[in-house]
């Protein structure tokens, strides 16, 4: 049993149904509230050094995420989880649930549920109404399912929650941009957060807080803000620090993209979720958000104080890479300096070569 | 191996292709509203305008491909810092606009004055097209389609509809122009009737030797593709059912000594048509059918055609939004599989791994052991990309190919 099944284990224990979630940002508020443990399936790297069973199933040109995924969903054989969860985030998640059924042995079959999110702005006709309708039709999943029973109070205080969560987590990253804790550390928090109930989720950003309060550290060396899927691996962020490159802000999909914006407040899942889609954070995975990215991330570069980016790219992600060359070329046109890396399966072969490249793009934004 | 001799449909589709891309430069020089749309986006919407043209990046990327300056394009797209492992069509296509047109076989495509696409095909057209959107300042329309694990079903189906008005209305507000949806209706009319033909056609394969090759039909798609809704597409196809059968009648097809009956799964590779048909056909091994065409207009999961007798232009077309295999899940990919391999009488199974076309090929390795081990029928799986010829090794695919050949042959015995 890995790390992360173990904290599965515990929501078990603690007696929560366990409903695994495909990424990227899946109804949070809405499962919790069921009184259900949602765990977004990403973060898997440190965990595995190889994907024999999902390579069964999947071509070595489908990106990382998805891989790891289908290879922790098999290895778990329903050990920790009850049930999986998929909108449709994007196009190498959409094939997956059928993929991971038939993977499953017939007897560790796992209750699963797709449901479509409107890929348009929530303003088009019609959008509000469908995912309305698509949204009755996973809490009558969820209840059927798991015997729970969805009720309105319940789902408000759950996003109450989630929203004291989400500002605990802009808090904590305003203190590594001010250097009262490195980014990598910051990484490693969320990587374990993400297999956490709200409620200690809170708990460990609290003490994190609190911990840096203690500190009156200034940020030092070059500032960069990073932007991605996932985080680079802790040795490459150690590399980055290292060569005395400091990130005070991270446009990455599982951190900043998905605590920036807290929905208005309400009872009604179909208006806060229309709300959340609408006016998220801009993510290359979300196509209403795409006329919004760059103003997004150069305000985010000038609110960091910046002025530098990496962009570390999550290999065989195309929601990213037909971004990349229109930001960097905004960028680099406004003086930002600009490194791009690739992350995939089998990136402690590729580690020297790109601590060398950071190490000279330290230096030349230094100059 | 026998000399390759286009038939007079052949022809007439080289023709047609051509008068076509010209055309559409021609018009939209003299001031016709330019759309450029993905493949499934409804066409016969735009029939219902006076001067509203179309025109399909991907359709124009294959044959860049098959015209042999897919390479060269996908350079010059990955020199202006798009990854290699982009889709190749849209590293072709951007390689190609971004260079006035360089290349291109068909003198480029007219700049658009609308892009439209959709993401039950594939999510990364939305984003290809939004790379011109923000380059040229072109508003986009992205029609949100939702995935197929199971039949559309009618809340689908409205929500679907709603999009399509909300369409019409943005090609009015930017054009000028008045919508007739009598014109529309024609359009849709010429579509269904089409569509009939093609089935006549694709029907041929179940003759013993096959009258057609799989590479005939990935080549005849194309016109369903830039010109729907046109009764010239519904005459083509007419043209085309009718000769074929003719030929089958006299004993006329592409591989007399066929031995092999194989059937295709994922893109054409555009590059490759005409060289794989000969190879396989001087091997007695002839790929009669293929999942990329016979889904058009069919149920999903099924080979039989969709009836949209009792269906509203709009609601037909909502329904044909699955006209692609891409849309669809595994259990209906393998339904559908499974009924053109007792239809046809399939042999082998080749499986074309496309890295240009996740949507396509991330489930084969599953179908693969369900056709290999459920339905007994040998498989074999390679590596292609569709339009990317660096990505594709014809002696390595063609080892697994023969290998293919050996694996009926034992089944066989």
């Amino acid at each position: 049993m890995n790390a992360i099944q173990s904290q599965l284990k515990a929501l078990h224990d603690a007696g929560k149904p366990v409903l695994g979630c495909f990424p990227l940002y899946p109804p949070l508020e809405l499962i919790h509230s069921l009184g259900i443990a949602p765990a977004v399936l990403w973060g898997f790297k440190p965990y595995f050094t190889q994907v024999s069973l999902a390579d069964r199933h999947l071509q070595n040109y489908a990106c990382s995420v998805g891989r790891y995924l289908v290879e922790f969903v098999l290895r778990d054989a329903g050990e920790t989880l009850d049930g999986l969860l998929m909108y449709n985030a994007c196009d190498t998640l959409r094939n997956l649930p059928e993929i991971i059924d038939r993977g499953l042995a017939k007897d560790a079959g796992l209750p699963l549920h797709t449901f479509h999110v409107p890929a348009v702005s929530m303003e088009r006709r019609g959008a509000r109404e469908y995912l309305k309708d698509r949204l009755d039709g996973l809490i009558a999943w969820l209840e059927a399912t798991f015997s729970v029973k969805f009720d309105p109070d319940s789902f408000e205080k759950s996003v109450s929650l989630y929203a004291e969560m989400r500002g605990l987590m802009q808090k904590v990253q305003k203190h590594v941009g001010e250097g009262k804790a490195l980014f990598s550390e910051l990484a490693e928090l969320c990587s374990k957060l993400n297999f956490m109930l709200v409620e200690d989720q809170i708990t460990a950003l609290q003490e994190f807080c609190r911990a840096c309060e203690e500190k009156t550290a200034a940020p030092t060396g070059s500032q960069v803000l990073i932007s991605g899927i996932l985080p680079p691996p802790p040795e490459i962020l150690k590399a980055m620090e290292g060569a005395g490159l400091t990130i005070v802000g991270a446009d990455l999909a599982n951190m900043h993209r998905a605590w920036a914006y807290t929905p208005t407040a309400g009872n009604d899942p179909a208006a806060y979720y229309a709300d959340f889609y609408e006016n998220h954070f801009p993510c290359t995975t979300l196509l209403p958000t795409a006329d919004r990215r760059l103003p997004a991330l150069e305000s985010m570069l000038e609110d960091c104080g910046a002025g530098a980016w990496i962009f570390a790219g999550e290999k065989f992600c195309e929601y990213e890479y037909f971004e990349l060359p229109y930001v960097e070329k905004a960028l680099k046109a406004k003086g930002i300096g600009v490194l791009s890396l690739e992350f995939s399966l089998g990136d402690e072969q590729n580690l020297g070569s790109m601590k060398t490249r950071i190490e000279a793009f330290a230096e030349m934004i230094e100059e | 191996m026998a000399q390759f001799v286009k038939t007079d449909s052949g022809k007439r589709l080289t023709r047609l292709i051509t008068n076509g891309y010209m055309d559409n430069i021609v018009k939209a020089q003299q001031g016709a509203f330019v759309v450029w749309i993905a493949i499934i986006v409804p066409a016969e919407i735009f029939a219902g305008f006076d001067n509203v043209l179309y025109c399909v990046p991907e359709s124009h990327s294959a044959l860049c491909a098959g015209k042999g300056v897919g390479v060269s394009l996908c350079e010059k797209a990955e020199n202006l810092g798009y990854s290699m492992d982009l889709c190749s069509y849209a590293r072709i296509d951007m390689g190609c606009h971004f260079n006035q047109g360089a290349d291109s076989p068909a003198g480029g495509l007219p700049k658009p004055d609308l892009l439209v696409s959709n993401n039950n095909n594939c999510t990364l057209l939305a984003k290809w097209f939004d790379v011109y959107h923000r380059e040229w300042d072109i508003p986009h329309f992205i029609l949100d389609i939702p995935f197929c694990y199971e039949s559309q079903k009618q809340r689908d189906m409205e929500y679907i509809v709603s999009q399509f008005q909300d369409l019409i209305q943005t090609v009015e507000k930017l054009s000028g122009q008045k919508f007739n949806p009598e014109k529309m209706a024609q359009a849709w009319e010429n579509s269904v009737e089409a569509n009939k033909h093609w089935r006549r056609f694709l029907a041929a394969a179940k003759n013993k030797p096959s009258g057609i090759t799989a590479f005939d039909s990935f080549v005849q798609m194309a016109p369903t593709l830039t010109m729907r809704g046109t009764p010239e597409l519904a005459e083509h196809y007419r043209f085309l059912a009718d000769e074929t059968e003719a030929r089958v009648e006299q004993g006329i097809v592409p591989a007399p000594n066929e031995k092999y009956r194989l059937l295709w799964d994922n893109i054409a590779p555009w590059h490759q048509l005409r060289k794989m048909s000969s190879r396989l056909g001087a091997l007695d091994a002839n790929i009669i059918s293929a999942s990329y065409t016979y889904c058009l207009g069919s149920r999903e999961g099924s080979l039989d055609l969709l009836d949209l007798e009792s269906l509203s232009p709009l609601e037909g077309m909502a329904r044909l939004q699955n006209f692609s295999i891409c849309p669809h899940g595994l259990q209906l990919r393998g339904r559908a599989m499974k009924q053109a391999i007792e239809e046809m009488d399939i042999d082998g199974v080749v499986f074309a791994s496309n890295r240009s076309c996740k949507v396509y090929s991330l489930m084969q390795m599953d179908q693969q052991r369900y056709v290999q081990e459920e339905l007994g029928v040998p498989t074999v799986m390679i590596d292609v990309d569709h339009a990317d010829e660096r990505k594709y090794s014809e002696e390595t695919a063609f080892v697994r190919m023969e290998a293919l050949l050996e694996s009926i042959d034992e089944a066989r015995r």
